[in-house]
């Protein structure tokens, strides 16, 4: 059992910290993976097959002697020992082979003629819990699969999915308990000591009163819900069994339940009380002794929490795919909690905002931004007609309350989760959420919240409901599993290249470009005093690079794209931006400067072309950019690629006749960036998206006002980079709320503001330095004599970043 | 007079250069009798094979090999 | 051009066809010289022309004419057998006899022996398959040769016609049988009937011998060694004609075509077929099979381990387009573009240097001694890479320099 945690008393680690400490003891994740291992239940099977010379050729998995089925030709799958699926695209039952499938497997690739899919638990999980029975999976399985079902992936999924629906997890007056028909079970639960650890109320028995009644509802937005008040039985969609069986297996098993309700004179349930912040562990734990809890929130018959006046605007059209979601969330006609993954620029606001209109009762979102929370309001308003009046807000900014019992409050993770003491505004906020039962919560970008963060953050918000959105449910560290303990499995996740094909995120164009590292940079890159970050930054550095970013920028601006350039490296970034005169925006460029800029650049036809470092990675919303070009990025990380490909998924002119989005990465030859590059694009490399190997960019050598052209040039850059100070040549750390934590961090913003000068010196000054040696420090003021108009405003905005910050501390 | 160098041409990229060049250093100047330019190096005949060995080597060691096998599923 | 004493002029033949037909002509002359049955000339005037190979031209006049010792037709048995074997049957004998060759020769490489794979392949053809470099031997392994692949990758009519080359070279020379008593033969087999059977009274010794290795090689059937009589089978008859050609193994698909391949790079063949899983797990990496499937992807290792066995990534990139599934035929190109490209790229990267043996010209006196020398090393061919700069260049022969020089400085 893991000891209660104690949140580390270091508040500034970052969202992605490595050093986050997981919530998922490993202990209990091995104990989980044995229980289910489908591997290692392959692996057994697999000795029992007969196999030829080749057998030892298939690293996976040989499945030569399974027999094939006569008719197999008309079937679309093949699945192994494992629970690994292979799907034809091309078959004529394709589109509901594949509906079946994602409600029960991960996708692993999709890319065009042949997806792969996988069986896991989590997977199996979900499927249960928006209505799957395990006999309905087995049997529809076994129907769209070419060779006989192995016993090995029957048992697999009968042991995942059968002890399903007999406990649930429910919310009463903002306490959480564990509630079943029977109390042999729960009982049996509280025999585990774990278990037993985590319960809240030292009575010894068991609370016991009347269930409730069940009602039925339709997801706004849809046709359903347009057709008077009809089910919206989304889930029930599914192909029926082979064998003629009955449809439905989901109301099937929930009726079965129903009956053994009536049967009694008064149905009863018991339960008993558990300690809201062990919530996590407790589903956890449950689902590792086999008897998964349900969380489910029959909302209509909720009398005790005030409805929210909240419906979709007429105007709001859910599109087939976010139907498709929300029926998996909203199936049976109660809300269940669970994880949506939509691409970028694929309306997951409007999936939120729908789900709260169905759900119609107090609505908590969180965000990872203050901008975020700008964004989601908007949207609310947009989209809803919520009355203004009862949106509240609590940022670092702005914290507002709602006036009548139901309301909807935009918040941030770290505002939420935050430990320091609060400002008396604050608390009073903090106190309004604790005391209240949330219909709702909506986890936006939940990709990115720490575990121990987020666990705090359900402590302190009593929600029935959870729902999680996310472009890409990928973390390297595979804390991704926690997420299904702390809000519930994946609901749905959406298929890029189809939604790219029917013109609802764009068309991208995708390219490797692949920079020689010039030989005085690779010299220096060689030298083995060179720390592993002075080799990064040597290599984002390497005139090449410059060269081609400077050249793609051109071309593209040309062609009328608007430009954006991701830099992780704050150093190279300014560098870029200064020696190409582009505006830039970073962790310390505050809110008043980054919000011109932006504007600028959705407005303005001079700015074409911006600087972003990791600020820029999520929920920026810019549709007006065209083209990305990535110099720096976070090592292996396949989330910040496909976050960085969603900030133009969303273009505006993705329907135009043959527009295509255009995605660059620059890559470093012969440093490690070469292999970061390949992990990066794992995840976006099996959405069907392909990069285009670029090794000579075509015109380059000609183009006029190329920089770095000269021998003399290179090496004053390369200088640039060996003096670069140690804290250059870190990734810049951000957090959730850059603007709460950086007001907080004096240090960090002095140095901001410093450093900004520095770099504005060198280039009023530089043209005309002769160089041969510089002085070990680097100029620090001298300002005059920028002629550049822009320039001349980002450096009127740094003035102005200064007199904020000296009012503001 | 005009002098005939006997040795191997080699051509390579900036950054092989570089890796070639750090070996010769670190090895007495045994490899390389001239810099020719960004791309070329005079080598000494018999000494190609070992400076091959040696730069597969160093590139085993400096580099991170791209795409490993490990990495699909 | 039977008869004809000279060599057949090009643009006769041109004017013989329609400009649209151009396609389908170089097609058909393509295929004849594959075949070695046409050669390609160009004079001295830069005219072009053909001939037919002689020893062709030979035993075909002999055939029409029924000279020589030929029996081109083939002589039947005197009396009818009992035990005949029908055309199926002669089938999966060559279709099998074959495939034990090819499989020889990549199953050995990959680390693949014999299996289903039926009988056992004989001495003498492994024996033919060393000759014509098609496979080595080092260390007691055998393993593929870039000949070989290439071989492999070619259509079963001209993998077969490969192969008796090789037999035929090496029978004049090594065997002293005759090189004109085989190849009549074999036109004779190419003219028989397929299904019927034949004796073997009329043979030559050379022929008969022959006929043991086309035994082994699954060209003709011989129910037993000492059997008087034989039959042809189909990759016989395929010798003289293209539309007779024996169906491959593995997978029932008309077009032949069994391989997807994705942007991903994940490879998913529909083959049942030994053969054809070894051959690609010559450069993909294997992970799961299925009775009708084999799935895997192709990466670095993998491309770089076929790189390394002397496979070349066009080789890859052309069995891969040749084998493109019906789904996969529906683009253009076959395969996708990035994928292609990835694999020459891997390619690339295996060899950073390129090395030349050869003499570093400096230190010339004046510039027009440099120039002149260096254009003299040009015009011979010998100049690997100068710098005009620096006045320095590389040959990669000096003989002719060191002359060159002498001379030059003995004229001033």
């Amino acid at each position: 059992m893991p000891p209660k945690r104690k949140a580390p008393d270091d508040e500034d680690t970052g969202f992605e910290s490595d050093a986050d400490s997981a919530l998922s003891d490993q202990d209990t994740f091995e104990q989980l993976k044995q229980t289910f291992d489908v591997a290692a239940l392959g692996k057994k099977a697999r000795t029992n097959h007969r196999g030829d010379a080749a057998s030892f050729l298939f690293k996976k998995s040989d499945q030569l002697d399974t027999p094939l089925k006569p008719d197999h030709a008309s079937r679309p799958l093949w699945i192994d020992d494992t629970g690994h699926i292979i799907l034809e695209s091309f078959s004529p039952i394709f589109d509901e082979a594949q509906d079946f499938l994602i409600n029960i497997a991960e996708p692993q690739s999709r890319v065009s003629r042949m997806h792969e899919y996988l069986l896991t638990p989590h997977s199996l999980f979900a499927a249960v819990s928006v209505g799957h029975s395990s006999k309905e999976i087995i049997e529809t399985l076994s129907r769209y699969s070419k060779t006989a079902l192995s016993p090995s992936v029957v048992a697999f999924i009968e042991r995942s999915t059968s002890s399903f629906g007999k406990v649930k997890i429910v919310l009463k007056k903002t306490l959480s308990y564990v509630e079943s028909d029977d109390p042999a079970i729960l009982q049996r639960l509280l025999q585990d000591p774990e278990i037993a650890s985590c319960r809240a109320d030292d009575s010894e028995g068991l609370i016991k009163e009347a269930a409730p009644k069940i009602g039925v509802m339709a997801i706004p937005g849809t046709k359903a819900a347009a057709g008077a008040n009809q089910l919206a039985q989304g889930a029930a969609q599914y192909p029926k069994p082979a064998e003629g069986e009955t449809l439905s297996a989901p109301d099937d098993m929930l009726a079965a339940l129903r009956e053994e309700d009536d049967d009694e004179e008064v149905a009863q349930v018991h339960s008993f009380q558990i300690k809201s912040e062990e919530r996590a562990n407790v589903i956890r734990r449950c689902r590792t002794i086999g008897l998964p809890l349900t969380e489910e929130y029959d909302f209509n018959n909720d009398e005790a929490n005030a409805k929210l006046d909240i419906d979709l605007r007429p105007h709001a059209q859910i599109r087939y795919y976010q139907e498709k979601a929300l029926s998996k969330m909203f199936s049976n006609s109660r809300a269940r909690s669970g994880i949506i993954v939509l691409p970028c620029g694929a309306g997951k606001t409007l999936v939120g905002i729908t789900a709260a209109c169905g759900i119609k009762k107090s609505v908590i979102v969180l965000c990872n931004s203050g901008m975020s929370v700008v964004q989601w309001r908007a949207e609310f308003l947009k989209w809803s007609n919520i009355n203004p009046e009862d949106i509240a807000v609590f940022t670092s900014d702005s914290k507002t309350r709602f006036p009548r019992d139901a309301g909807i409050l935009i918040s941030t993770y770290s505002m939420i989760s935050h430990k320091q003491k609060r400002t008396h505004e604050g608390e009073k906020v903090m106190e309004f959420i604790r005391q209240r039962e949330w219909g709702l919560m909506i986890a936006d970008e939940v990709h990115v919240v720490p575990a121990k963060m987020f666990q705090r953050v359900t402590y302190s918000v009593a929600s029935h409901t959870k729902l999680g959105l996310t472009a890409t449910l990928l973390r390297e560290d595979n804390k991704i599993e926690d997420l299904n303990f702390l809000i519930g499995p994946k609901l749905y996740e959406a298929n890029w290249q189809e939604l790219s094909q029917q013109g609802h995120i764009a068309k991208v164009q995708c390219a490797e470009v692949w920079c020689q590292m010039t030989p005085e940079f690779y010299q220096e890159w060689l030298k083995p005093k060179s720390s592993s970050q002075m080799k990064a930054l040597l290599s984002i550095m390497n005139p090449k690079k410059f060269q081609a970013c400077q050249f793609l920028i051109d071309f593209h601006e040309k062609r009328g794209d608007k430009v954006i350039v991701f830099s992780d490296n704050v150093f190279a970034l300014k560098a870029y931006a200064i020696a190409l005169k582009r505006y830039f925006i970073y962790g310390a460029t505050n809110q008043p400067e980054r919000l011109d800029i932006l504007n600028q650049f959705q407005h303005s036809e001079l700015v074409n072309t911006i600087f972003l470092s990791g600020v820029g990675d999520t929920s920026l919303d810019l549709p007006e950019a065209t083209c990305l070009i990535q110099i720096s990025s976070h090592y292996g990380s396949r989330r910040q690629e496909a976050q960085r490909l969603g900030r133009i998924l969303r273009a505006k002119r993705r329907n135009d006749e043959g527009f295509n989005a255009f995605f660059y990465s620059l890559v470093s030859k012969d440093t490690n960036e070469m292999y970061y590059s390949s992990k990066r694009q794992a995840f976006l490399v099996d959405q069907g998206y392909s990069f285009k190997v670029i090794t000579r960019l075509e015109g380059l050598e000609n183009s006029p006002d190329l920089k770095l052209r000269t021998v003399q040039d290179r090496r004053e850059w390369l200088w640039s980079v060996i003096m670069a100070k140690d804290e250059d040549l870190d990734r810049e750390v951000l957090d959730g709320d850059m603007y709460n934590k950086l007001a907080a961090r004096g240090k960090n913003k002095n140095k901001g503001a410093k450093r900004t000068a520095g770099t504005l010196s060198e280039l009023s000054g530089g043209q005309d330095m002769a160089y041969i040696e510089y002085p070990k420090g680097r100029k620090e003021t001298k300002t005059k004599g920028v002629k550049n108009a822009y320039l001349r405003k980002l450096q009127s905005g740094y003035k102005n970043q200064k007199k904020t910050r000296a009012a503001g501390i | 007079m005009v002098k005939a160098v006997p040795g191997a041409l080699v051509k390579c990229d900036a950054s092989i250069k570089a890796m070639l060049i750090n070996i010769d250093n670190e090895n007495r100047n045994d490899f390389i009798i001239e810099e020719l330019d960004e791309e070329h190096l005079l080598v000494k005949k018999d000494k190609v094979a070992e400076l091959k060995s040696r730069l597969h080597e160093m590139m085993k060691q400096v580099l991170r090999e791209p795409d490993t096998d490990e990495s699909d599923n | 051009m039977l008869y004809m004493p000279g060599p057949f002029m090009s643009a006769h033949l041109d004017a013989w066809f329609k400009p649209e037909a151009r396609r389908e002509k170089d097609k058909a002359l393509f295929v004849l010289e594959q075949l070695h049955i046409l050669i390609h000339k160009v004079d001295a005037n830069r005219q072009t022309s053909y001939v037919l190979y002689e020893s062709f031209r030979r035993s075909l006049r002999q055939a029409l004419e029924g000279s020589g010792t030929a029996r081109s037709f083939g002589i039947r048995p005197s009396q009818p057998n009992s035990k005949r074997v029908d055309i199926a049957f002669l089938d999966d004998y060559a279709r099998k006899q074959w495939d034990t060759l090819l499989f020889y020769m990549v199953g050995n490489t990959v680390g693949l022996k014999g299996g289903d794979m039926g009988s056992d392949i004989s001495d003498d053809t492994i024996g033919l398959l060393k000759l014509g470099n098609l496979v080595q031997s080092s260390y007691g392994r055998t393993t593929i040769t870039q000949a070989g692949f290439n071989f492999v990758l070619q259509a079963t009519s001209a993998q077969v016609w490969s192969l008796l080359i090789v037999y035929l070279k090496h029978a004049e020379s090594h065997l002293g049988l005759s090189e004109t008593e085989i190849l009549s033969f074999l036109f004779m087999l190419g003219f028989l009937e397929l299904g019927e059977d034949y004796s073997t009274a009329a043979l030559t010794r050379t022929q008969l011998t022959t006929l043991d290795i086309l035994c082994d090689l699954g060209i003709a059937y011989r129910p037993s060694k000492s059997s008087t009589s034989f039959y042809p089978t189909r990759l016989a008859v395929s010798l003289v004609s293209d539309s007779a050609s024996l169906p491959a193994s593995g997978h029932s698909n008309p077009t032949g075509g069994y391989i997807i391949v994705e942007t991903n790079h994940r490879v998913y063949a529909y083959t049942t077929s030994l053969l054809q899983i070894a051959v690609l797990s010559l450069f993909t990496r294997l992970t799961t099979r299925f009775p009708n499937l084999v799935s895997g992807k192709i990466t670095r290792q993998s491309v770089q381990k076929a790189i390394k066995l002397g496979i070349s990534s066009q080789q890859i990139i052309s069995y891969l387009t040749a084998h493109a599934h019906p789904q996969m035929r529906k683009t253009q190109p076959f395969l996708p573009p990035t994928v292609i490209d990835q694999i020459r790229l891997w390619e690339f990267d295996r060899e950073r240097v390129e090395v030349t043996q050869g003499y570093l010209m400096k230190e010339f006196n004046t510039e027009s001694e440099y120039r002149d020398t260096a254009a003299y090393a040009e015009s011979l061919g010998v100049l690997v890479w100068r710098n005009d700069m620096k006045k320095v260049f590389f040959v990669d022969r000096i003989e002719q320099m060191t002359t060159y020089l002498e001379r030059r400085n003995r004229g001033h």
